[in-house]
């Protein structure tokens, strides 16, 4: 009993690691298909967006970071104009992206803005997010959520810098025990042509 | 007002008149004088590999389509219809068979060849009209191993030439095997709010920022390699009409080392012998060292990273940069997937190196348009190892040391001629050794 148990954690483990479960193929097949979540269910999915715009807004990335789990697949992929005729799908897995990060790798990220020598955050940036259109659905999986919403990022630096950013997003939240950590996310920002100098953002 | 760029250029002391970097009417010359005449990277053949395929970007200003014909040719032409001037394509790449404008449906063919248009009879009273006249303007294509250029110039020299002795550095990564390169798919594209010419110069040969401006993001990557490493110790800086590419020999994986995918290193490491056999000892060390380099006026590359690019001009305070990585074709596929994520970490929107140098351009374009400050001028005087002679066989016009202003001189000096120049007969060029 006490073996299975452990072969149980030792599976489950495996699972959140990512060699199981989380990858661009299921994030790029997300199409709010499951059920809609009761009310309760919905109103901490909201809570825990909002904590997680709070948290991008204030710079406390290291708090942020805490919120992804340790198996995330983080995909901003490009965006390209394609003829509604074309047969290949704008979006796919070899193309290049944006973001295609792992949190060990986001972790990297963020010694950049650690370092204390990255100069073009100094004076920092101003960052406002607002996160709307949620829409939560259970999935396949009982500890995990689907969750759609669309975000408006607005940047502005020094004296006059300022850049808008809008997209959707389409996440795996897991519930991993009280709270709901981040598993999957694909990032689809709306511009072929990214109108601003950097992406030295989270979304 | 007639300028006299040689006056404003002093590339022997290495100062420059900072109003090449906002002036408008400078900036209509140069799209006469440099966009509309040299030789411009269009597309890599990989990126239009069979019948149909096309993508669409731009030549200076001027749209252009670049589509492979039934004949296997690549066609490069004006993404203008000749009726009214609407663009005939609004897609950024894909596979077709004719594009057909919008406005009117007037159809043209993969070579930009006009094949019709709805109630052609309407033409029949028309004195002369004839169809061939009125097709896609079309511009000279050239490829160099894989890259497609094009230019709008029939007075312009050949592609060949037009590199010169500068095609024995690009083997240095287009020519390291018998099965050459290709870009993975997908064009990266953002905006700079800055002149065209920073990040053109910064590529060419300015190593010395990486020292300072990425401190904090080779910190996050590098701290585990030993830091950034860039010394004038075996190093070099040469340029060749105004291309121009600095590089060390003695940090031979340098760049590559800061993707962070050790894989990488330690293939370009087990190609080194065969490379060496192929093209020589130096070259064999180029392909993944601390270096970069830059095609004038306006196509760049990283060795390591094998990131290419292009700053497309949008005025005198605005570039498109264009972005692309290229892997050798014969690398695994585990090998190519690593380099397209190496490559965005470091070097796309979001790359922990590319996102400091926007900035720096953006403010040293903003900054120099002041009324006052546009009348100072810039130091490119930099020129640590002057008087020491190159102890290495290498073509074009070398320098000691890697950081040192050499091709960023040269490059302004190449861009005084062009927009000094009549045409291409006042145009000089380097003497082809190789």
């Amino acid at each position: 009993m006490l073996l299975a148990g452990q072969i149980f954690q030792w599976l489950c483990k495996l699972n959140r690691v990512g060699l199981i479960n989380m990858n661009k193929q299921r994030l790029l097949s997300l199409d709010g298909l499951g059920q809609h979540v009761d009310m309760a269910t919905y109103f901490e999915i909201q809570k825990t967006l909002h904590e997680e715009a709070y948290l991008l807004d204030h710079e406390k990335l290291d708090q942020w970071c805490d919120m992804l789990d340790d198996d995330l697949i983080y995909w901003a992929p490009l965006r390209e104009n394609k003829l509604r005729r074309e047969r290949t799908p704008e979006i796919t897995v070899d193309r290049c992206s944006l973001f295609e990060e792992t949190k060990q790798l986001i972790e990297i990220r963020l010694r950049r803005n650690d370092s204390g020598m990255c100069w073009t955050e100094d004076p920092p940036t101003r960052h406002a997010y607002s996160v709307s259109n949620i829409q939560a659905f259970h999935t396949e999986n009982a500890d995990e959520l689907e969750v759609h919403s669309v975000f408006t990022l607005y940047r502005s630096r020094f004296e006059r810098d300022d850049s808008t950013l809008l997209g959707r997003r389409k996440d795996i939240w897991r519930k991993v025990g009280d709270k709901y950590l981040l598993a999957g996310r694909l990032i689809l920002l709306q511009q072929s042509t990214l109108l601003v100098k950097n992406l030295n953002v989270f979304f | 007002m007639s300028f006299n760029f040689k006056s404003l250029i002093d590339h022997e002391k290495g100062i420059v008149d900072r109003r090449i970097f906002s002036d408008r009417e400078i900036y209509e010359l140069e799209l006469k004088n440099i966009f509309a005449r040299c030789w411009h990277f269009v597309a890599h053949e990989s990126q239009v590999k069979s019948f149909g395929d096309f993508l669409t970007t731009y030549i200076g200003e001027d749209a252009v389509i670049v589509a492979r014909a039934k004949d296997g040719s690549i066609n490069v032409m004006l993404n203008s219809c000749p009726h009214r001037g609407n663009k005939v394509c609004f897609a950024g790449e894909g596979k077709i068979r004719s594009f057909v404008c919008n406005y009117h449906g007037w159809a043209f063919g993969l070579d930009g060849k006009l094949n019709g248009m709805p109630n052609n009879e309407l033409y029949d009273n028309t004195e002369g009209f004839n169809k061939e006249d009125w097709g896609l303007h079309r511009a000279r294509v050239e490829s160099y191993k894989g890259l497609v250029f094009a230019t709008f110039d029939p007075e312009a020299p050949s592609l060949g030439d037009y590199l010169g002795d500068f095609r024995w550095y690009l083997d240095a990564i287009l020519d390291v095997d018998d099965k050459g390169t290709e870009f993975l798919p997908g064009t990266t594209r953002s905006v700079l709010a800055c002149n065209w010419k920073f990040p053109a110069d910064n590529f060419v040969g300015d190593i010395y920022h990486a020292l300072w401006t990425h401190l904090g993001g080779a910190e996050a990557t590098l701290k585990e390699f030993g830091g950034v490493v860039v010394t004038n110790e075996n190093s070099y800086q040469a340029s060749v009409n105004g291309h121009g590419w600095e590089f060390s020999l003695a940090n031979n994986f340098g760049n590559a080392a800061t993707m962070g995918e050790p894989d990488i290193v330690k293939y370009l490491r087990a190609r080194e012998e065969e490379i060496s056999k192929r093209l020589g000892s130096i070259r064999a060390k180029m392909i993944g060292s601390v270096a970069s380099g830059a095609i004038f006026p306006n196509f760049a590359f990283l060795p390591g990273y094998l990131t290419f690019r292009t700053f497309l001009p949008k005025g005198p305070l605005e570039t498109e940069l264009h972005s692309w990585t290229l892997v050798p074709s014969e690398a695994s596929d585990e090998i190519k997937d690593k380099w397209r994520l190496g490559c965005m970490r470091t070097f796309s929107p979001s790359g922990i190196l590319e996102m400091d140098d926007g900035e720096n351009w953006e403010h040293a374009t903003a900054a120099n348009a002041g009324y006052v400050t546009r009348h100072q001028k810039l130091c490119y005087g930099m020129n640590p190892t002057k008087g020491q002679t190159v102890p290495l066989d290498l073509p074009g016009n070398t320098a000691v040391g890697q950081m040192t202003d050499h091709n960023q001189r040269l490059f302004f000096k190449r861009y005084a001629e062009f927009m000094d120049a009549a045409s291409w007969a006042d145009i000089p060029m380097a003497v082809q050794t190789k």
